[in-house]
């Protein structure tokens, strides 16, 4: 074989190796893409099972039990979270500021596609707008939500605004 | 013809039949793959669509335009087992209550997937509405108002203040029938008529 034929095989082999690592690469980036809206899936579903369970709870603490008319009766910004540190008893909305676990989040285990992380935060915003936040406490709340799985890089975040009304 | 001559086509029809072996089975991964990015999409819509439904059916139970029809509080439940629920809500809100049922049926005939089953949506006396989006389980916990789970079926509907909805969709067909490899799954806290809940 001369060194013509040769260089030309290499050639080709070296052509037919780009293919392949590049038809493996789609395959491959497919199935990520695939697998990466699945597990978002899931973490939405996580993420509206908690707005679900905090927006069934009392407003504040002080509306738990007792009817407030003023939003100086409320929990004060600073105060909102779990009272007294029991983590155990989630009864007003503002409990969800920051839930129970190591390192300000809770693990979820019992998804189909692994471990889920989710940490959340409430605090007061204005009527007019709800995405700053008020430094004082004021008739709405907000949770924010982030949910992530620790194998795909993107986090779901997700919020919702709890409003107290009074007659 | 000389011996080199000889040497190089063995040698030549070697490699090339190793090139072809290699052509073949990347065609053959890519068509695997194909499909089943395909059924991985499908179920994913699916899932999607069968959720929308759900939750359009289900933050409403107890529901009534008409405040008078509306029934008394926690009774909106009328029954619940495991894979089947029974409730009230004003569907169309036009004032009127409507019995909504969801409960999961056989499997479906014919299908290659033999997890599939039919889930069915009744509405009042209508005929069951059947959607066969490859639903392999569609589980219902439901717990009270301290967290506790409700044994199933019910002896107290009135108890029940949360639901949990655990869906899972399969393709309905799939290259090689590995129908586990590719699934979607749902699972969701809903409460019960949160608005007359909650202060």
């Amino acid at each position: 074989m001369g060194t013509g034929q040769t260089l030309l095989t290499v050639g080709a082999i070296m052509l037919l190796g780009a293919v392949i690592l590049s038809t493996n690469r789609s395959l491959i980036n497919n199935s990520t893409v695939l697998l990466n809206t699945n597990i978002g899936l899931e973490e939405v579903s996580l993420a509206t099972s908690i707005m679900e369970e905090a927006t069934g709870k009392a407003f504040d603490e002080n509306t738990d039990t007792n009817t407030v008319t003023s939003t100086s009766q409320l929990t004060p910004p600073a105060s909102l979270g779990q009272e007294n540190g029991d983590t155990t008893d989630l009864n007003d909305f503002d409990d969800f500021n920051g839930l129970p676990g190591g390192n300000g989040r809770i693990e979820v285990d019992t998804l189909s596609t692994g471990i889920y992380y989710v940490k959340t935060k409430v605090y007061y915003v204005s009527g007019s707008n709800p995405d700053v936040i008020s430094n004082i406490a004021t008739w709405h709340k907000r949770l924010d939500i982030w949910v992530w799985n620790k194998d795909v890089p993107d986090t779901v975040k997700m919020h919702t605004v709890f409003s107290y009304w009074y007659f | 013809m000389g011996s080199q001559v000889l040497l190089d086509i063995v040698a030549s029809m070697v490699v090339g039949g190793l090139l072809l072996i290699v052509a073949l089975r990347m065609n053959d991964k890519a068509v695997e793959n194909t499909y089943q990015s395909q059924a991985a999409l499908t179920v994913q819509q699916n899932l999607t669509s069968l959720v929308e439904n759900i939750e359009y059916d289900f933050r409403k139970i107890g529901y009534c335009r008409n405040p008078s029809l509306q029934p008394k509080t926690y009774m909106y439940i009328l029954s619940g087992t495991d894979s089947s629920i029974s409730f009230v809500t004003d569907l169309s809100n036009a004032g009127k209550l409507d019995t909504v049922q969801y409960f999961l049926g056989g499997h479906v005939p014919g299908d290659p997937n033999p997890d599939v089953k039919y889930l069915y949506r009744q509405v009042n006396s209508s005929p069951p509405v059947a959607s066969n989006l490859g639903i392999t389980e569609f589980h219902l916990r439901y717990l009270d108002g301290f967290g506790q789970q409700l044994s199933t079926p019910f002896v107290a509907p009135s108890q029940a203040q949360v639901i949990e909805i655990t869906v899972r969709v399969e393709p309905t067909v799939i290259y090689n029938a590995a129908y586990d490899t590719v699934f979607a799954v749902w699972r969701q806290t809903r409460l019960i008529s949160r608005n007359l809940k909650a202060r």
